[in-house]
């Protein structure tokens, strides 16, 4: 026996049979392997035959003999021989056995794999932490691809993030605010493999000296690196090509997050059709917009994954980084450029109704190139401390967009070019400074914009009005200098902030147009537009309820004119625990038209639309209430959020189009109306963790009533919208995973007691992936779309996709093959108010994309 | 963090009592002047759980590489009074010439700060480590103090031990201890493994495992031995110890010793004494004001919001509850 440690198995009792005896039953034997050595420590146990238990067990000596005694009423039992790293053997036995030997070979031992499912999301205090690895599948790459899977986080279709129905106010890589509303960057990029968590912080004041001032309502999230994901350069370089047409795809992503400098530089390039400019896109709005009057007409894009019908050739470069003075104050620079083509061809017929009439319709076949340069350059400096804040950003955007587009409309060619270029620079300064009870903050913004836009149209549709003239041009110039200024103090008094504010608004615009030489063909406008308000404002801080109450009185001077105004908003919150919050507001809101709602002389929008709006302001007065709940319950993983609002509004004026013939004009009426709605939503949103499946589902309604004006016929009209959405990701098994997602939608409008038949429509996406073994995933995508206004076949239309990656260390080699079905026009049947659009637009062919990635790190 | 606090209370007694000599401020004004972020207490004041100074595992030499990684979540009785538990989670490398079993968080701190303090050669290595284990989750603390190093030719064990506040590793090496076992018939799943019910007795504590044959090899967590297959989960009856199996992975990692840890080679008994006098002093490592012939400590106690919230813990001498409850009794 020696060293051998000899174990000694007490039996237990067995369950007592009545006439059941129990004797010794005994084995002995030795386990050898093949060349006839005897094989230490093999585990030798009995059990009975059909069980899983065992009811007695040995070890082997170290010259392999084994001998084992049981006490047992079978007379037959089974003796298995396992081992680490040897062979495992079954043999059944009888009492007279006696002895039993075993040759075991070596065998490498793979265990089967297991892991219990931990939490997938933790909450601390207003802090909700999503742990990635509980929501990473093996087909995810980039971060943003998990977040889809987390309940309560909605990704739009443009990139947008919402926590619980609400926009994000800051989106933190490492605490640190890189990107501003730029953040598609990261989640389009950052690789999810480098993220080992993402925190929501609910109510996230990004200002730290007003956390103990201004409550926000919005949450932020962070995320946050592994360990090895920090301090050394991240990204991946990806190239592939393709046919169908013949195709390219590029990109280089470098970026490296350390302590205090962060960048991401990423340069992109395809015809493939993924619109990568949309990820430079910011998502919180900017500053001085000019609306462009002038455009070329279009097939409606289809709503459908851009990469089956985008004809593109996109080079998009940017580069973002920001360097951390100290521990509280950073700079920013963000700088990207984009050039692009895009193509696109389809016909439209366009059917308008107008009540006791019957409706008539247009019919076009409409090409388009539109070429466009975009460059924006952003520098930021800002100073976040607990004393103080301070905050300038500038910001530099040119853009040039030339479009040319070709419309068959009965028999005729008519060709239109435009051309739209813009121009903005944009400061933004923000100061915040507390005083023992009292804080200050000055907040200055001032844009200025410039957009010198033409469109001509041959052959010249309008010779009645405009002449003789080969080519009609319409020649637009804008420009507009507007500033917003404010100091803003407030002070406790109690449990209670008085808040008092003085603001200086100002807006200098010129608008000048010309069609034709005479009056009514031109307009040269000044607008200037000076807002002086003052406000006070009432707020707590403390507990579980909280409100904010503001009145303000404004003094609005446009062009000479002077109008006070008054727009009181009362807001309020209880948070009943930490996991249920109910919210309520309503508001009374004045304002006024804008320039370009005002313009006297005719503008040549389109080539069949020339539109005035007859020079006078519009006044108009909206008063809203809402209500929400929001629910986040981390330990279940349920999320859901309910929101019923209303609101109505008045205006003085009425805008009425007319259709003469083909072309639109636009007329104002000295009338007011009047008009609201109603809407409903509710999303929820559940992780099942034990199951690796994420279930989102949510429905919005919404009625409304308002008056529209077409052909002099004033038509009031109810419409009324209800749309669903679901979806649901799930693992089955070790090798399988599944995404499925719908969405139903149901509108319709009714005037004059008669309805437009509402339209229908739903789609879905399916798409499966098979892990085959540690290297291979193999991909299918099914999408559906159905249109129940669309006539025999197009009513369901049907897409396949398919991919296979290989994965092997740091390459991924990726076979992908789109629209297999070659499904070559999309047609759609869409409405607005009481205009029926059906759109037939051409898609990409079938088409074959070979790729290859490589991963810095 | 928790150094921080420790410094900067420290610091605070330093300043108060430097204060007090100069006559220039009282203890009571510095709590005034904190505008009530800081309190004082008079009674034993510990940690919640123990403070372990992390080792810098320099130069590490690799025994042995592991075939089979398996992962125990631990769930720790705080004391028996108020029930509370924390968790920590046990590491077990299985390999052909040894297993480790080791508290997993007490050692991933100690590889992210040797990964701070290491040089360029080494350095990525240890941060790779690092991040293969990433953060501590919420709710997971450093309990598990112990190393059990299992020679599986040698057939003996040695065990090494970080105790609270104390920088070196103390082992010491004993033989194989002999477990016998009780083998019962009842069968659950635990990871989708089908396991058997065995229990022992084992200096001072009974215990319940749960092992599958499905895995042939006679090992688990810490120093359990002789079943025919891996404990999945384990139990003492005094409810002190939880441990169950929450991963099991055929995965390579290296088995090695760390011989640049200052290390104080004991006798088993010898150790036995130490751990229990570190555990059970309260005022070892802490201030107290002998002056006042006080047997307990006064503490500062800083608190920015709800006491509750933060990790340290107040007792009197009549309240006072160690940690002391090693896996080992006797």
């Amino acid at each position: 026996m020696n060293h051998r440690v000899v174990i000694l198995i007490t039996l237990l009792t067995l369950p007592f049979r009545s006439n059941a005896q129990v004797y010794p039953f005994s084995l002995k034997g030795r386990v050898t392997d093949t060349s006839g050595k005897g094989v230490d420590g093999a585990n030798v146990m009995l059990r009975k035959p059909g069980s899983t238990a065992m009811i007695g067990f040995t070890l082997s000596e170290p010259d392999g003999a084994y001998s084992i005694s049981v006490n047992t009423e079978a007379d037959t039992l089974q003796v298995l021989v396992s081992g680490f790293n040897i062979s495992s053997h079954n043999r059944t036995v009888t009492r007279s056995t006696g002895i039993a030997n075993f040759t075991v070979s070596n065998q490498q031992q793979t265990i089967r794999e297991a892991k219990v499912a931990a939490d997938p999301i933790k909450r601390g205090g207003d802090t909700l932490t999503y742990y990635v690895s509980q929501f990473k599948e093996e087909t995810d790459r980039s971060i943003g691809d998990v977040l889809k899977k987390m309940p309560g986080i909605e990704v739009s279709s443009s990139g947008g993030i919402k926590y619980n129905g609400r926009s994000i106010n800051k989106f933190y890589i490492e605490g640190l605010d890189m990107l501003g509303g730029k953040y598609g960057i990261a989640t389009n990029n950052i690789q999810a493999s480098d993220i080992a968590s993402v925190e929501i912080y609910e109510g996230h004041q990004p200002i730290r000296v007003l956390q103990d001032w201004v409550k926000s309502d919005e949450a932020a999230l962070n995320l946050k690196l592994k360990q090895g994901a920090k301090g050394t350069w991240n990204g991946i370089l990806e190239i592939g090509g393709g046919y169908a047409p013949a195709m390219w795809t590029g990109s280089f992503t470098p970026m490296m997050f350390s302590k205090n400098v962060q960048t991401i530089l990423t340069y992109k390039t395809n015809n493939t059709g993924n619109d990568v400019g949309q990820e430079l896109k910011s998502q919180f709005g900017g500053f001085g917009s000019i609306p462009s009057l002038v455009s070329c007409v279009s097939p409606q894009t289809p709503p459908l994954d851009e990469r089956s019908w985008l004809r593109n050739n996109i080079h998009a470069v940017s580069a973002n980084g920001i360097l951390k003075i100290n521990d509280d104050s950073d700079i920013t620079v963000k700088t990207h450029y984009i050039h692009d083509t895009q193509n696109s061809s389809g016909s439209t017929r366009t059917e308008y109704f107008v009540s006791g009439m019957p409706s008539f319709t247009v019919e076009e076949a409409t090409g388009l190139k539109d070429k466009s340069d975009e460059l924006e350059l952003e520098l930021q400096y800002r100073l976040n401390s607990k004393k103080r804040y301070l905050l300038d950003e500038m910001s530099v955007k040119t853009e040039r967009t030339e479009d040319y587009g070709t419309v068959q409309k009965g028999g005729t060619d008519i060709s239109q070019t435009a051309s739209l270029p813009f121009f903005n620079a944009t400061n933004r300064f923000q100061y915040v400074k507390t005083f023992g009870n009292s804080q200050i903050t000055a907040r200055s913004t001032t844009s200025f914009s410039k957009r010198d836009s033409y469109l001509d149209v041959t052959p010249n549709l309008y010779g009645e009005i405009l002449g003789a003239r080969e080519t009609v041009r319409q020649d637009i110039s804008s420009k507009k200098l507007y500033s917003t200024n404010s100091v803003s103090t407030s002070f406790r008094t109690g449990g209670l902030i008085i808040g008092l504010t003085a603001q200086g608004n100002f807006d200098i615009e010129s608008f000048k147009s010309e069609l034709a030489p005479a009056d009514s063909m031109r307009n040269d406008l000044p607008w200037k537009r000076f807002d002086a308000r003052l406000g006070t404002s009432l707020s707590n801080q403390a507990g579980r309820f909280d409100f904010d109450l503001s009145i303000p009185v404004s003094y609005i001077v446009i062009n000479g004119e002077g109008r006070p105004l008054f727009d009181p908003s009362v807001s309020a919150r209880y948070r009943l625990n930490q996991s249920l919050t109910f919210r309520a507001s309503a508001s009374q809101a004045y304002s006024f038209s804008g320039l370009y709602d005002s313009y006297g002389g005719y503008v040549m929008t389109n080539y069949r639309n020339i539109s005035s709006r007859g020079g006078k302001l519009n006044k108009s007065a909206n008063s809203s209430a809402s209500f929400e709940i929001s629910y986040s319950n981390a330990v279940n993983s349920f999320f859901v959020n309910g929101s019923i609002a209303y609101s109505k509004t008045g205006n003085e004026l009425t805008y009425g189009t007319i259709y003469n013939g083909d072309f639109t004009t636009v007329k104002q009426y000295d009338m007011r109306n009047e008009s609201d709605v109603t809407a409903l939503s509710l999303n929820a949103s559940k992780r099942f963790q034990s199951i690796s499946t994420t279930v989102k589902a949510g429905v919005d309604a919404s009625e409304s009533h308002y008056q529209y004006l077409r052909q002099d016929i004033l038509m009031p009209v109810t419409r009324r919208t209800l749309s669903a959405n679901w979806g649901i990701d799930s693992r089955l098994g070790q090798s399988m995973l599944i995404s499925y997602m719908g969405r139903f939608s149901d509108g319709e409008s009714r005037f004059d007691g008669s309805s437009t038949a509402g339209i229908k429509t739903m789609n879905q996406l399916l798409s499966m992936s098979f892990l085959l073994g540690q290297h291979l995933i193999a991909k299918g995508s099914f999408r559906h779309y159905y249109n129940d206004r669309n006539e025999g076949e197009q009513r369901n239309l049907c897409f396949v996709d398919a991919g296979l990656s290989y994965v092997s260390g740091r390459m991924e080699y990726t076979l992908s093959a789109n629209n297999l079905l070659n499904t070559k026009t999309y047609s759609t049947t869409t409405f607005n108010t009481n205009t029926i659009y059906s759109t037939v637009y051409e898609l990409r062919p079938v088409s074959v994309l070979l790729s290859i990635k490589f991963s810095l790190r | 963090m928790k150094a921080k606090c420790l410094l900067t209370i420290s610091l605070l007694f330093m300043a108060i009592n430097f204060c007090h000599a100069q006559r220039v401020m009282s203890a009571e004004d510095v709590i005034r002047s904190s505008g009530g972020r800081i309190s004082f207490f008079e009674g034993i004041y510990r940690e919640t759980r123990p403070q372990f100074v992390s080792w810098r595992l320099f130069n590490p030499v690799t025994l042995d590489e592991s075939r089979i990684v398996v992962k125990y979540d631990v769930d720790i009785k705080l004391d028996s009074l108020s029930e509370q538990r924390v968790k920590d989670q046990v590491l077990t490398l299985i390999g052909p010439k040894m297993i480790l079993s080791y508290g997993l968080w007490n050692w991933r701190e100690s590889v992210s700060v040797t990964a701070y303090y290491s040089k360029k050669d080494e350095k990525p290595y240890f941060d790779s480590l690092a991040s293969e284990f990433g953060e501590r989750p919420r709710g997971y603390v450093e309990m598990i103090n112990w190393f059990v190093y299992r020679d599986l030719k040698q057939r003996n064990i040695l065990n090494k031990h970080a105790l609270p506040l104390r920088r070196n590793s103390i082992e010491y090496t004993e033989p194989l201890p002999k477990m016998s076992w009780e083998i019962h018939e009842e069968t659950k799943s635990i990871l989708g493994y089908d396991c058997q019910k065995a229990e022992t007795d084992f200096r001072g504590r009974h215990w319940t495992v749960w092992f599958t044959p499905e895995v042939p090899v006679d090992c688990g967590l810490w120093k359990f031995s002789g079943l025919p297959g891996l404990i999945m989960e384990a139990s003492s009856a005094d409810g002190f110890y939880i441990f169950t199996a929450v991963s099991i992975e055929n995965r390579v990692m290296k088995i090695q010793s760390y011989p640049k840890v200052e290390t104080n080679r004991l006798t088993r008994e010898k150790f036995r004494a130490m751990e229990r006098a570190v555990y059970t002093n309260p005022i070892s490592g802490g201030v107290f004001d002998q002056e006042k012939g006080q047997d307990y400590m006064i503490g500062a106690h800083i608190t920015v919001g709800d006491p509750k919230d933060t990790d340290t813990k107040i007792f009197t001498p009549n309240t006072y509850l160690g940690l002391y409850f090693p896996m080992e009794l006797e």
